[in-house]
């Protein structure tokens, strides 16, 4: 539930519907402030001239008839329109005023703000001997439309956040929902299952139309892979079944020839056959596992079971060979996979040491799990492995032993790094010192997931 | 034996059918998968040795239609084919074995040999060869009357070799029986373990009951 929120959360439909709703979110709030400052500025200019007219018109009266006509108009002014008036003040030259308190003293425009209250607008202009009159405008409409544009955009906004909010998480539902269905249907294929398709809607939109190409590059790719599978099976027919011709008139003379001993020419020959015929085995197995098609027929195995016995077959042979073996295997470890590619993957390791690590030498095998992976480990304390070789092991046809003198394909380790490739292990070699370690790191997470 | 072999490669077929007849069997010969079906219906064999890769009808159709008409006689698959996935077909159209190209041929004669006269497995609780008694439920051995210990594996190897006692078992044989492994092990693992076995069954005994056939295999002499 946790990690489908947070991949909900991840999803591009949301991702994308979230950076969209912030960005007309930031657009609608420019748009307020452009419509309001324009506004405000408006309703200023109308402050301004309605100040500029009354002015002009004390100032003239003033002109005409003195300081005391002046103080009769003003009177008159406030008296007649109580309610939207301007406000008026006249101050003498030592700091005197009547009228209406106003916080200004000087001429010329001057905006005030106040707290609480809407913002002053005055204008000073200065009369005879150091008299001063300001005319002032309360910018009341200006403070209104503020207020009632700030509770209306943030309403707007809220709204705008939910919707986009609850619309990226529909569409993020959608759009994983969608990709969902495509890679785990790519899953399946990447596992093997060729045939698979992806199953289409048939509503003809996009997810439709990429379902249909996708389907295509399918068959296509899946007709490539019969080919190349016929193409094989056919070479390994034309091959093998001249080889078996050969083999049969091989056995035919050494069954004629009186001098059947072992090291007849006719017996080396058949010797040189069956190791033609091993390489070509070993590359075939090697195609048909790195083609991925085991993967399909991967059941739940034993492998705590499986070591266990191999050991157990393997101790006699490692005693025989003046050598121990020693299992440390945890019980009822247990792995998605083929059954007999994991035993062949030890077979094939641990058959190395006892081939490689010389007398007396200790060989362990290990199975431990720490809930993550498991993880089989041989090891030998024998004469191991240059640092330089170390590298190069796993490759085809690359043997530790450069004289060649033990027989065999050199495609042991490539058939193990094949085999655990396909099981998505991690394949380690490392000095043991002295001696080889092979560590091979089986994901178990995935495996127990696959499988649910 | 009365042994049907199918195969197109003319050569191939010759020299099998000289050697099956070498060993005293009796052995006919088809070259392609509607002859072979045809013979096959027609007349009771003993074995029947397949080729996967048949003109008119391949050996797994043929073996499909052969098992669908309730013909039960035991069959050996041969195949220039050896993927794992080759080899579960085989076994899932209704073959017996397994054999891949190129072969020796003393493996094949074990093999055909082995698919003659298969003992019905499931009713036999006790195994017998002689004074050597095998209890598989009690999971004891005994040989005239003295109890012997194996280990699990040398208890498998022994089994297998009193289920074919008195024919011939190849190292693969037992490799795929008693091992379960398909390919083939580098170690003389086959030979360790029938020592083993062997100094146990044969030790204090006059007699040695598990014999090597030089470049063939094992055979376990039932007297």
């Amino acid at each position: 539930m946790y990690s489908m929120r947070a991949k909900l959360l991840a999803s591009a439909g949301f991702r994308f519907l979230a950076w969209y709703t912030l960005l007309f979110s930031l657009s609608v709030a420019a748009l307020a402030l452009l419509l309001f400052l324009t506004i405000r500025s408006s309703l200023e200019d109308q402050a301004r001239n309605h100040i500029e007219a009354e002015t002009a018109q004390l100032l003239g009266d003033y002109r005409d008839d003195g300081l005391e006509e002046l103080r009769h108009d003003i009177r008159e002014r406030t008296q007649n329109h109580p309610g939207a008036r301007l406000f008026y003040r006249v101050l003498s030259a030592d700091g005197r005023g009547i009228f209406d308190e106003l916080p200004a003293a000087v001429a010329g425009w001057q905006r005030i703000a106040r707290v609480d209250q809407a913002d002053l607008l005055i204008k000073g202009s200065p009369l005879n001997d150091g008299y001063l009159l300001l005319v002032a405008a309360e910018l009341t409409p200006e403070r209104e439309l503020g207020e009632a544009m700030r509770n209306r955009v943030l309403l707007a906004l809220a709204l705008t956040l939910v919707l986009g909010t609850g619309g990226g998480l529909w569409l993020g539902r959608r759009f994983l929902a969608e990709i969902n269905r495509l890679s785990r249907t790519a899953e399946r294929i990447g596992e093997g299952w060729l045939s698979e398709r992806i199953s289409r809607t048939g509503s003809g939109d996009e997810f439709d139309q990429l379902a249909a190409t996708i389907n295509r590059m399918l068959d296509r790719i899946e007709s490539l892979v019969a080919n190349v599978q016929q193409v094989s099976t056919h070479i390994a027919h034309d091959l093998r079944t001249p080889l078996g011709r050969l083999r049969l008139k091989l056995e035919d003379l050494a069954a004629a020839s009186p001098a059947a001993a072992p090291d007849h020419p006719v017996q080396e020959a058949i010797a040189i056959l069956d190791s033609i015929q091993e390489t070509f085995a070993a590359l075939l197995r090697i195609a048909e596992i790195q083609s991925g098609a085991r993967k399909a027929g991967f059941t739940r195995v034993d492998l705590s079971a499986c070591l266990t016995r191999l050991v157990e077959d393997y101790a006699a042979v490692a005693q025989d060979a003046g050598q121990e073996l020693v299992a440390e295997i945890a019980e009822g470890l247990v792995l998605s996979g083929d059954g007999a590619l994991l035993v062949q993957i030890f077979t094939n390791l641990i058959e190395n040491a006892i081939r490689h690590s010389g007398p007396g030498s200790v060989i362990l095998v290990g199975l431990q799990s720490d809930g993550a992976q498991l993880r089989g480990s041989v090891r030998d304390n024998g004469k191991g492995v240059s640092a330089e070789l170390m590298t190069e092991i796993a490759k085809p046809f690359v043997r530790a032993d450069a004289a060649r003198a033990t027989s065999g394909s050199g495609l042991g380790l490539s058939l193990v790094a094949a085999i655990a490739k396909l099981h998505g292990a991690r394949l380690h070699f490392m000095s043991a010192s002295p001696g080889l370690a092979v560590i091979i790191e089986f994901p178990i997470g995935v495996a127990a997931a696959s499988v649910d | 034996m009365k042994i049907l072999l199918i195969e197109d490669d003319c050569e191939t077929a010759s020299y099998v059918a000289r050697g099956l007849r070498e060993h005293g069997h009796s052995v006919d010969l088809a070259s392609d998968g509607h002859e072979g079906l045809m013979l096959a219906i027609g007349d009771a064999y003993d074995a029947l040795i397949v080729d996967r890769m048949l003109p008119k009808l391949d050996g797994l159709a043929l073996l499909k239609a052969l098992r669908a008409s309730a013909i039960g006689t035991p069959v050996l698959l041969l195949t220039a084919m050896g993927g794992i996935g080759d080899k579960v077909q085989g076994f899932e159209a209704g073959g017996d074995d397994y054999l891949v190209k190129p072969f020796a041929f003393a493996e094949l004669l074990a093999r055909v040999q082995s698919l003659g006269r298969r003992p019905p497995l499931a009713s036999q609780d006790k195994l017998h060869a002689g004074d050597i008694i095998m209890d598989l439920i009690k999971r004891r051995v005994s040989r005239a009357g003295q109890e012997i210990d194996l280990q699990p594996t040398e208890f498998r190897l022994l089994e297998f070799l009193l289920r074919n006692a008195d024919r011939v078992v190849t190292r693969t044989m037992l490799l795929e029986s008693v091992w379960n492994f398909h390919f083939d092990p580098k170690t003389n693992i086959v030979e360790t373990h029938i020592s083993r076995l062997r100094s146990k069954i044969d030790r204090g005994f006059s007699s040695e009951r598990i014999r090597t056939v030089r470049g063939s295999g094992y055979v376990l002499d039932a007297r």
